[in-house]
């Protein structure tokens, strides 16, 4: 036990992100064309703000338990060095960023707050080592979510230039994530029934509860939450919500 | 490092001005160099630029008020006459979807519902952010009656929602819709909708972060630690053992932290604790 204790958040975070690490490694396999053209409109997308390297991460949904996962950056298919870096060392300021807003967030190195944030752009508290970046929140309509994440020493845009190379993050994003849409295994062998029934454990009902509202027999309402846990390989009832959130399958 | 400080506070002291300049990054001799000036261009000719001299202004909380003159704004800037944000995201199912801010008179919102609100969002015409926003007109034969039905229909066209643009909202874990519509056909400018677009979902955004931080007390490191171990599925006593405590005290945490997050049981103070990105 005494060696788990040490471990602990590496274990769990694993746990957190096996799927998207997953879908992540399906898009580049079976990009098709997608990346590359991705990659050349980026590239585009950041001279115009002056940036020099650029990546996109899928975020989990956990704010603290989940991480950035590379999906593809300026190298494709290798991985850049700067994204490997943002990946390890900004991953919680980002990905915490990530999970609650919807603003573009500059970060500066020499640390934070000098500039009052904006309707148009937030500041990150924590600086990530290198250079200035500015990182764009991004979600699609799969109930994915992602980052893309811009950095160059002399990165900077008006207005206009940031909400047009958001609104491409978007549509980038859109393309990417429907490259993995149709080997979402999981997903699909879930029933609505059994789905339900998650939903209402994760509104805070008992199976009693479950069983009056769907007008099933208790033990037919706990038979659905048991086998939709072994579906989504969970121990048990908390463990199947929290994946179900955290994969998207129930708001 | 030093050197990155000097500029940001020339970017600060030029945001006194209406116009708040870009990124920070002020130190933009590469910027200026190769871009020629574009920070300082942008904003004051207007040009075919998109100005928005509130919504630009905007460096503190996002209140109702801000809001609701945020948006008079947008519709003002697009041409639109009626604009409604609503947030679909709740935390109880039973919960109605809560409408962040509309001008639209208040029998209207009475009388066309919040119902017809989500099923807007959830129809073909609503549009997710990225994509070209698409017209919705109720009026129009096999369109509005496709959304809703045909007593709605007539209440929207009653109270001049002509046109009607349905722009789909995500941020962090909300997820909302903003309708823009106009009383004459072909009035709202379509060329500026996909920055509107980010701009309400910005606004959205936040939105949030103040009514959360509002009403969500923050949870202990212990009780956060807690209740992710119960998430990945530990009982009680594993949870104990791996954060070598007894599980008296393990359980007192949970149930504090229940109490904080206003749930009925774990899985709820589970669910409630992803959604606002605590685990």
């Amino acid at each position: 036990m005494a060696a788990r204790k040490g471990k602990r958040t590496v274990s769990a975070d694993e746990n957190a992100t096996r799927p998207l690490a997953e879908i992540a490694r399906l898009a580049r396999v079976t990009s098709d064309g997608v990346i590359p053209n991705s990659v050349r409109i980026l590239r585009r997308g950041a001279r115009d703000i002056g940036a020099t390297t650029f990546a996109m991460f899928y975020t989990g949904r956990g704010a603290a338990s989940a991480r950035l996962v590379h999906c593809f950056d300026e190298q494709f298919p290798r991985t850049s060095r700067v994204s490997s870096v943002i990946a390890e060392t900004g991953s919680q300021a980002l990905s915490r960023h990530a999970a609650t807003s919807a603003l573009p967030a500059l970060w500066l190195p020499g640390g934070a707050g000098a500039v009052p944030a904006s309707l148009f752009l937030t500041m990150l508290p924590a600086a990530i080592p290198g250079s200035p970046g500015i990182a764009f929140p991004v979600s699609a309509e799969s109930g994915h979510s992602g980052l893309f994440v811009f950095t160059g020493e002399n990165i900077g845009g008006d207005k206009d230039a940031i909400l047009a190379l958001h609104k491409l993050c978007y549509e980038i994003f859109a393309a990417v994530s429907e490259l993995k849409s149709g080997s979402a295994s999981s997903a699909s062998a879930i029933s609505k029934r059994e789905l339900e029934c998650l939903k209402l454990t994760a509104a805070g009902r008992t199976s009693e509860d479950i069983a009056r509202i769907l007008k099933l027999s208790v033990h037919t309402a706990n038979q659905y939450l048991t086998t939709v846990s072994g579906k989504l390989d969970a121990v048990n009832r908390m463990q199947a919500v929290a994946k179900a959130i955290r994969q998207g399958l129930i708001d | 490092m030093a050197g990155a400080t000097s500029p940001i506070a020339v970017v600060s002291g030029g945001q006194k001005r209406p116009m708040a300049r870009g990124m920070g990054r002020a130190d933009s001799r590469g910027l200026n160099s190769h871009a020629s000036n574009e920070t300082s261009r942008f904003g004051d000719d207007a040009g075919n630029e998109w100005s928005t001299p509130f919504l630009d202004t905007i460096h503190s909380a996002v209140t109702r008020e801000v809001l609701s003159r945020a948006l008079r704004e947008i519709c003002l800037s697009v041409g639109a006459d009626q604009f409604c944000l609503a947030d679909l995201s709740r935390s109880h199912a039973e919960l109605p979807p809560q409408i962040l801010s509309s001008n639209w008179p208040f029998d209207a919102i009475d009388l066309i519902g919040t119902p017809t609100i989500e099923l807007m969002h959830q129809s073909q015409y609503a549009t997710p952010l990225g994509e070209q926003p698409r017209l919705f007109v109720p009026a129009m034969p096999g369109s509005g009656s496709r959304v809703v039905d045909v007593r709605v229909t007539a209440r929207l066209i009653e109270f001049g929602h002509c046109n009607m643009f349905l722009l789909k909202l995500k941020a962090g874990p909300r997820h909302g819709v903003c309708v823009l519509s106009s009383a004459a056909p072909g009035q709202i400018d379509t060329a500026l909708l996909d920055r509107v677009h980010l701009a309400c979902n910005y606004l959205m955004s936040r939105h949030a972060e103040i009514s959360f931080c509002a009403d969500n007390p923050s949870l202990s490191d212990r009780e956060r630690e807690c209740l992710l171990w119960v998430s990945e599925g530990k009982t009680t006593q594993e949870t104990a053992l791996i954060l070598g405590v007894s599980s008296n005290t393990v359980n007192k945490y949970i149930v504090s932290s229940i109490q904080k997050l206003n749930a009925a049981n774990r899985a709820m103070a589970i669910a409630v604790a992803i959604r606002a990105g605590i685990i």
